[in-house]
């Protein structure tokens, strides 16, 4: 039995106090990972309310063995799938995805140098397809395995690996990195 | 986990985390939650309504349209 293996039972149950729980452990990464995948905090917002409202309606119909993080970015990928359908997300992604690192721990060159690689990144990891984006943020900057990401993009663990690799190679690629060696 | 991941999961983590408006977050659980009222007699007669007032509605449409279409019929073959 998972750790979320009770709390399964109780959403099973459309327990309120189980939801609350599930939103408390798990409501930060689901907005960290749809403000990343978007680079848009607005788009985000709107994202984040229907991913939680899926969650909701459909949590009476879960499986006992379901692990609820992969199914709660499952939720927010096909929000954002669906949306991209109807074309209504801004494609200047590369205009939100900032984050300066603080200039107070770093001296003055180096707090601009830190900035030029800061919004390269950004431009970077902006400009690659959905597919790549969505198995970095969630391997990477989510911690998910390949298995889980696997569960959560609809593809089996063996692709999942081989797009993640392609991923890292071209962003790599586009930060000047070389695969063979680390800055 | 290579060094090279680890570079690049520090890129994936310097891109943008704007933390989340508290006006979001109210009318999220606002709305989630309205799913999970707690059960009751109340809410056992809201799910009655819910699951059975549509089909009905459109059963009711349909024998409406029935019985005019039948009396429209009448009317022209009947004399």
């Amino acid at each position: 039995m998972g750790p979320d293996h009770d709390l399964v039972l109780a959403l099973g149950r459309a327990d309120r106090a189980a939801f609350l729980e599930l939103y408390r452990r798990y409501h930060s990464r689901i907005w960290r990972f749809l403000v990343r995948l978007t680079g848009s905090p607005r788009a985000a917002e709107d994202l984040f309310q229907e991913t939680w409202v899926a969650a909701a309606r459909h949590a009476c119909r879960l499986r006992e063995d379901t692990v609820l993080l992969p199914w709660l970015y499952t939720i927010a990928r096909n929000k954002y799938r669906n949306l991209l359908r109807f074309q209504w997300l801004e494609r200047g992604r590369g205009e939100g995805f900032r984050r300066l690192p603080s200039a107070a721990s770093v001296l003055p060159d180096e707090a601009t140098d830190a900035r030029l690689r800061a919004e390269r990144a950004a431009r970077v990891f902006a400009s690659l397809p959905d597919a790549h984006r969505e198995v970095l943020l969630l391997c990477l900057g989510e911690g998910l395995t390949a298995a889980e990401a696997g569960s959560v993009l609809g593809i089996r663990e063996a692709a999942v690996r081989k797009r993640l690799s392609r991923a890292r190679q071209q962003l790599a690629q586009g930060l000047g990195i070389d695969e063979q060696e680390a800055p | 986990m290579t060094d090279q991941d680890d570079w690049l999961t520090l890129c994936i983590e310097e891109l943008l985390e704007d933390p989340l408006p508290d006006r979001v977050a109210e009318r999220t659980l606002s709305r989630a939650t309205g799913w999970l009222e707690p059960a009751g007699p109340q809410a056992g007669w809201r799910m009655a309504l819910g699951r059975f007032a549509v089909p009905f509605l459109l059963l009711s449409a349909a024998a409406v349209f029935a019985a005019d279409t039948y009396g429209t019929i009448s009317r022209l073959f009947g004399g």
